[in-house]
């Protein structure tokens, strides 16, 4: 008995457990020890000082206030948007339906700046529309500051809450609607009494998912809201003055970033934990058909959300071939910002690609193994990992940068200011995609057939190659696509981990936009973008859907 | 080539619940043993001990005299079919049937032969190169049942392999399984909660309740000689009708619905007692003396028998079957009916069902 509980012990999926929880350890857990034991350490004693001049000084307490004021009115705004949306596009008959959720899906999974970017281009103080307007004689009001960042956080996060929605309201089964009129319940009133609260915990996540986005987004902000500091934006600016300026309070401001984060999550959680309704559709419910104005009405409205979220993107497009000279747009069309970034910038894409691609590939494979754990192999051990390989959804990728910075820029680990510590990044940030689905699908899949390949006499090691990873391999792969395209798109990790040698296409369209060279950065943006597209098209070809999850 | 299982003192608990409580018994070398018994009484957990996916928490399982506590599932030589089947989705029926094989390191051409072997077995030769998803649910339990008998494994466990099958499919498939099972002799432990299923197709049945093996026999004999009241009603219909037994001089009476029959115990008696009466041998008569008065309560004309439901004076319902064949008429609702105790078809329990006492 005692030698069966040893056996037990040591089996090798303990091992690997352990080894992963190891690697987790190292990676994960202790550069974030070291960034909360930093906050507390100024100049090589123990002091609250950063904490006290946080809440005291207003240079910082305000960006703290400003985060939560624009991040509150985006997530209004992307619920007004996102929500009527939802509604219209899975309930009533309008044309092109799976146009635009492709296209929605595509505005989200655009890189995370070019929103800000393009609308300084279109409504900037040289702004194309700015230049037109000003040509008639109106003035437009001013796209930086607050009204800039809440535009591009409203048409960049509206997808969440309109894909999490419309995938709740797809799974009401139409009887409960029909019993509620059958009840004499109709229109509206059904509406509010029915629908709304059955899908209420859905928009809640959504809408939750929208504010902890905008909250870790450091691009937008950086280029778009000048005056209007808020916190990822600080934590940079702190971080990149360390040398000379204050040493802990760019680790005071991410440990305040995380806590907000977390205590959001912690909100979210709590909020569903108390309403999920497991529903799945038997019948899905019913598209009502709309009288001609109304149906114009509903896909003016569509069509026009659409448009704006995807403005960016296509303005992007259309100036990456548009002359430049210097900062400045001249009239005609060329090939010169594509030829200029090959020349100037052809080890950034490769960057790109070569770290996403090592990423992936580690992903992938951590992705398979550890959701077997944490579905299969239930026990604290897994549950452990569970936990902290979800960690890094409340850590902005600023934070994060500047926490395996000052981890991992000595020995015994110095891997600072190589590839290395980028992929590390984008493996820890982007991880949590793959798992999730890799998760969801193993779920799916009845422990019996394991099991059937064990009892023919194939151990559990290689029953797990041979029969478990082939059935898992299509939720492995949709969660990896999201992985993947948010990793080549990833910024703001980057930005604070590349050195000259390691830059990557965000890296540079960043600083090409920080130095007015818009042209070049539209033409890598556009490759980004066209990437994207390809990927996510492959995706939905492969899988058979119109959808994915996020 | 086959083995028997053999359990002693074998026990699981899932933290503080007891699963399955000092099983002991041996299932003989070629047999049909079946493990029978209400759903959440541990019969799955106790194949799967033997499988090796639930490990034993005290005891010994053995197979011949080979303790494989310790040996991992994978090396215990054990075909299984599960009640979803768990065919393997990504592969092709041949592909699946040959799985095991090929873990074992057959080569080629025996792969072939014994697969191709086992498919006409199961009668499943024609469709070798179809996808799983192209099968219905009794073709899948077929593959499945190939696939865990193509290994030559020293036992064949079954967990409720038919459950997920419609009523005919079943009866049809049960008697391939018993075919199978005879023409190879290779030790089986099935699992079911269907008692008609157990009585038709095994050696040996062994009825579980509540973690603890109540009585392992034969069909007949677990049928005619339940050794409690669980088993009585579980296996088969029965009436339970309450009862003394009582001591007039040196003789003992059974004492129900004031009828006085003179009857012999195995041990000495007295008090409350449960009498378990199949239908069919509920004796309905003229007779008026040491005969139980009723009431027709309702009567169901079956075919070759009809139903009754008849009233008792001490205000009990029993139900009583009277063949076609041995009667000239039919009984109505509100007909008076004598019913006649034979004490020979009879099982008799103290008052908790717990002892037999015939
Ligand atoms: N992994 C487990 N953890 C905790 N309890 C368990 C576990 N597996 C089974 N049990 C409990 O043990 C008892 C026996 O379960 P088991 O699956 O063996 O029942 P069964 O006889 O096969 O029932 P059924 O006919 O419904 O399949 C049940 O009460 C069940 O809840
Ligand atoms: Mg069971």
């Amino acid at each position: 008995m005692k030698q069966n509980r040893k056996a037990e012990m040591f089996s090798i999926w303990n091992l690997i457990s352990i080894f992963s929880l190891l690697i987790i350890g190292i990676f994960i857990i202790y550069p974030l020890i070291r960034l909360f034991i930093k906050s507390f350490f100024e100049t090589g004693s123990f002091s609250i000082q950063s904490y006290k001049d946080f809440f005291s000084l207003p240079y910082y307490f305000s960006t703290l206030k400003n985060s939560l004021i624009v991040c509150t009115f985006a997530t209004i705004g992307a619920t007004a948007i996102g929500l009527p949306m939802a509604y219209i596009v899975t309930r009533y008959n309008i044309p092109c339906k799976r146009f635009i959720n492709i296209c929605v899906i595509l505005s989200l999974m655009s890189p995370p700046f070019i929103g800000a970017y393009s609308w300084i281009v279109l409504l900037g103080r040289n702004g194309f529309v700015t230049n037109l307007l000003s040509g008639i004689g109106i003035t437009p009001p001013t796209i930086y500051g607050f009204g800039g960042i809440l535009l591009v956080f409203t048409l960049k996060f509206y997808p969440y809450v309109y894909l999490y929605v419309s995938g709740a309201l797809q799974s009401i089964d139409s009887s409960l609607e029909e019993a509620a009129e059958n009840l004499g319940v109709s229109g509206l009133k059904k509406l509010i009494t029915v629908t709304f609260p059955l899908v209420l915990p859905t928009i809640a996540a959504g809408a939750l998912m929208v504010f902890m986005t905008s909250l870790a987004d450091f691009g937008t902000p950086m280029l778009i809201g000048e005056g209007y500091r808020v916190l990822p934006v600080v934590v940079y600016t702190e971080f990149m003055s360390e040398t000379g300026g204050n040493t802990s309070m760019a680790s005071t401001l991410s440990i305040i970033i995380i806590c907000c984060s977390t205590a959001i999550l912690f909100l979210q959680k709590w909020y569903i934990g108390r309403r999920n309704y497991q529903m799945s559709a038997l019948r899905p419910p019913k598209v009502k058909e709309l009288k001609p104005y109304s149906r114009f009405l509903a896909t003016a409205f569509c069509f026009v959300c659409v448009f704006l979220a995807m403005l960016p993107q296509i303005t992007v497009l259309v100036t990456s071939f548009i002359k430049t000279n210097g900062p400045i747009f001249v009239k005609g069309f060329s090939f010169d910002s594509y030829l200029s970034i090959f020349y100037k910038l052809g080890r950034n894409i490769k960057n790109t690609f070569a770290f996403s691609t090592v990423a992936i590939l580690i992903m992938v494979a951590a992705g398979m193994l550890l959701s077997y754990l944490i579905v299969r192999k239930r026990n604290k051990l897994t549950t452990a990992i569970d936990v902290f390989i979800m960690l890094p959804y409340v850590i902005p990728g600023a934070v994060l940068g500047i926490t395996l910075l000052g981890a991992f820029n000595k020995p015994p680990i110095m891997i600072s200011g190589t590839a290395a510590i980028m992929i590390l990044s984008y493996v820890i940030r982007k991880l949590p995609y793959t798992i999730r689905s890799s998760t969801g699908i193993l779920y799916q899949i009845d422990q019996s057939i394991d099991e059937a390949s064990i009892s023919l006499g194939v151990s559990p090691i290689k029953t797990f190659f041979k029969v478990t990873a082939p059935m898992m391999m299509p939720g492995v792969l949709s969660g990896a696509v999201i992985s993947w395209i948010t990793t080549i798109n990833e910024l703001s990790s980057s930005i604070i981990l590349y050195t000259g040698k390691t830059g990557t296409i965000s890296v540079a369209i960043y600083s090409e936009v920080v130095r007015g060279g818009y042209g070049t950065a539209a033409a890598l943006a556009s490759i980004l973008t066209l990437v994207t597209t390809i990927s996510l098209l492959i995706f939905f070809a492969v899988t058979k859907s119109d959808s994915i999850s996020v | 080539m086959s083995f028997s299982v053999r359990f002693d003192e074998v026990s699981k608990n899932f933290g503080e619940f007891r699963a399955i409580q000092n099983a002991s018994f041996t299932v003989e070398k070629g047999e049909f043993f079946t493990l029978l018994g209400p759903s959440g009484c541990g019969k799955t957990t106790l194949l799967r001990m033997v499988a090796g996916f639930n490990p034993i928490d005290s005891g010994k399982i053995s197979f011949d005299d080979k303790i494989i506590n310790n040996i991992p599932a994978h090396k215990r030589n054990i075909g299984m079919v599960f009640q979803n089947y768990a065919i393997f989705p990504h592969m092709t029926v041949f592909e699946n049937v040959a799985y095991g094989l090929k873990a074992r390191g057959v080569s080629r051409s025996e792969i072939d032969e014994r697969v191709m072997e086992a498919l006409t077995m199961v009668k499943m030769e024609g469709l070798k190169d179809r996808s799983p998803q192209q099968l219905s649910g009794g073709q899948q339990q077929r593959i499945a049942l190939a696939r865990a008998i193509v290994i030559r494994p020293g036992a064949l466990l079954m967990d409720e392999p038919l459950s997920n099958l419609d009523a005919k499919l079943r009866v049809e498939m049960r008697t391939t399984i018993k075919k199978l099972q005879q023409s190879l002799g290779i030790t089986t432990i099935y699992v079911t909660h269907d008692q008609e299923e157990a009585l038709a197709i095994s050696d040996r049945i062994g009825v579980m309740k509540d973690g603890f093996i109540q009585q392992i026999d034969s069909p007949e004999v677990i049928y005619k000689h339940p050794e409690n009241a669980f088993v009585a009603n579980f296996i088969g219909t029965s009436n339970f009708i309450e009862s003394k037994i009582i001591q007039i001089g040196s003789q003992t009476y059974l004492d129900v619905v004031n009828v006085q029959i003179p009857i012999s115990l195995k041990e000495n008696y007295e008090g409350e007692a449960k009498i378990s009466l199949r239908p069919e041998h509920v004796y309905l008569t003229e007779e008026k003396d040491n005969t139980i008065k009723g009431e027709i309560q309702l009567a169901t004309f079956l075919g070759d028998f009809t139903k009754y439901e008849i009233l008792l004076e001490n205000g009990q319902t029993i139900e009583a079957n009277e063949y076609t064949k041995d009667v000239s008429s039919f009984r109505k609702p509100g007909d008076e009916v004598r019913i006649k105790i034979h004490t020979d078809k009879i099982n008799l329990f103290d008052s908790k069902g717990e002892v037999a006492l015939l």
